[in-house]
């Protein structure tokens, strides 16, 4: 169930809202876990039966440490291990089995049994989240949840389960005793899921449809000006897709009385790859900064030459590959770490860029919009392609369909909103906009902006037809 | 070991890795009062540290410090065995 499909916003949402403002509050995070346990159910009976248990296990194995929590021998590490190796198995099964199986039948020509498990959506995301808690609770930063409804919670609340922001346990939890269910929150979480389902419809959905047109041509068949269009209206449709995504699952959070985190700070503001990984997808890489980086940081201390820089590619290889099993994936990760190592080795030398910042900007974009490409293809070989006749290296076919024909009147107009939409006008316009906050015109300028946005919007989804959210396979 | 002679230790090596001559260590001390002391840094002090006294701390150490103090004692501790 998609949050920008019909069946969420007219049926799902409304009963789930007001289930949970008319139940006793002690019973409210039963509610929710059923209501979460329902959307997941949307994705088949046994992926749901598959979740059970794979929650169930992780809740047990969180007991289990935090029993050996004193433990001076083995045990305590063995637990831990376990933990987090069981939950690395689990993805690589659910998510790279086809990969593998793929390599090792191509590398040395033995069939090997086609094993066929069911797709587990959101599968990266929940299985991060249990890995957080099952880390978290081995360095002591949090206690076990004793309780397995407060857990089962943790790992399947609907808003963020498919698709994040990736939740951290300690965050997570302390908000189940202090439910912040009121309608202030309700309205906030309203105004923002109104946001991101504008993002979505009007914005990420128009711009998905021309660029699906244009990366579904073979590779060369795509004049130099289409090929550009084409990086550029997917770099814009993925943002809108994906902050919009979270602007939806913060909303509901908010409505629901929880508060998750913050996914995006206008990446397309960044001045370097460092900075871009800063403000893109900040619980993905944080997540990995944090259970990935800093541990092989400490672990290569004792190294002193380019340990940083190897560590920085390695995360970013992780990266690539965490987003799918494929080549162009891996090579979209590598391509930022190769950037970001370099940045890494530029700053442990203590030299500053001395390019004026609009050079800056210009190159990361460049270098953002270059992974987009290798991002979208439907694999490695048709990215490279790709980009050969973006940069004039490959001569394309002449197919008659230009610029023009992709590019019509109500695609160039989103594609200037999109942009609009890139800059944070709160900040750059505080004067205008305290004025506007400190009057009585406010709240009723508000609420007609989001009335028209969310019409407009509604409107939208009427009419269109069924879209899934890009990260949603992931 | 003196506890004056690990407290000046612990403050060279402050000094040395956070860039900052006028750095003054105290017990409660924590990562906000100095400047340039994130997560980062943290490890190229805890390495530092390692070779002054000789020790090594187990990640879980590492990073469970919440104060100077508490990293005093763990150090304190290691060194006197």
């Amino acid at each position: 169930m998609v949050f920008s499909s019909q069946i969420f916003l007219f049926i799902f949402l409304p009963l789930c809202i007001i289930g949970a403002y008319l139940i006793r509050p002690d019973f409210r995070k039963y509610f929710l876990i059923l209501a979460s346990l329902a959307f997941f159910a949307w994705t088949g009976k046994r992926p749901l039966a598959i979740f059970v248990v794979f929650a169930i296990v992780n809740y047990g194995m969180g007991l289990l440490q935090g029993w050996l929590r004193d433990d001076r021998g083995p045990g305590k590490k063995i637990a831990n291990w376990l933990a987090i190796l069981s939950n690395v198995v689990f993805l690589l099964a659910f998510k790279y089995l086809p990969f593998f199986t793929e390599i090792v039948t191509g590398s040395t020509g033995t069939e090997l049994p086609k094993i066929e498990l069911p797709v587990l959506l959101g599968v990266s995301f929940f299985v991060f989240s249990a890995i957080s808690y099952q880390y978290d609770i081995y360095y002591n930063k949090i206690a076990p949840q004793k309780n397995i409804a407060d857990f089962l919670l943790y790992l399947s609340f609907f808003p963020k389960l498919l698709q994040g922001p990736i939740t951290r346990a300690g965050e997570f939890s302390g908000q189940l005793t202090n439910n912040k269910l009121n309608l202030d929150n309700l309205s906030r979480g309203v105004y923002r899921f109104t946001v991101g389902l504008a993002k979505k419809v009007i914005i990420a959905d128009q711009l998905g449809a021309m660029v699906d047109q244009i990366f579904a041509n073979p590779a060369t068949a795509n004049g130099v000006s289409v090929a550009w269009l084409g990086a550029f209206g997917y770099a814009m449709q993925i943002f809108f897709d994906f902050s919009g995504y979270t602007d939806m699952a913060i909303g509901l959070g908010q409505m629901l009385g929880f508060d998750l985190p913050e996914n995006f700070n206008f990446p397309y503001l960044a001045l370097n790859i460092s900075d871009f990984w800063r403000r893109w997808h900040i619980t993905l890489s944080s997540w990995f900064r944090d259970y990935v980086f800093y541990p092989l940081e400490f672990k290569r201390r004792k190294q002193k030459v380019f340990r940083t820089e190897t560590n920085t590619l390695i995360v970013f290889f992780l990266t690539g590959f965490w987003h799918g099993a494929g080549w162009h994936f891996i090579v979209w990760g590598l391509w930022h770490g190769l950037f970001a190592s370099f940045e890494v080795f530029l700053r442990a030398r203590k030299v500053k860029a001395k390019a004026p910042a609009i050079v800056r900007y210009l190159v990361t974009m460049l270098i953002v919009l270059v992974g987009w490409v290798l991002f979208r293809s439907p694999g490695l070989q048709y990215g490279v392609q790709y980009l050969g006749v973006m940069f004039g290296l490959i001569k394309p076919l002449d197919t008659g369909l230009t610029l023009t024909w992709y590019l019509n009147g109500k695609i160039a107009y989103i594609l200037v909103l999109s942009i609009l939409a890139c800059i944070p006008w709160k900040q750059l316009l505080t004067k205008p906009f305290d004025k506007l906050s400190g009057s009585k015109l406010h709240d009723p300028v508000l609420l007609v902006a989001y009335l028209i946005l969310l019409g407009f919007s509604i409107m939208m989804v009427m009419s269109s037809s069924y879209s899934s959210f890009i990260y949603f396979k992931f | 070991m003196a506890e004056n002679d690990v407290v000046e230790r612990m403050n060279k090596v402050f000094r040395e890795v956070f860039d900052n001559p006028e750095i003054e260590i105290f017990d409660e001390m924590t990562a906000s009062d100095v400047v340039g002391w994130d997560s980062f840094s943290h490890i190229n002090l805890i390495t530092s540290l390692e070779i002054e006294f000789e020790i090594e701390f187990t990640q879980q150490e590492a990073f469970g410090f919440k104060t100077v103090g508490e990293l005093k004692s763990a150090i304190e501790a290691k060194v006197s065995y």
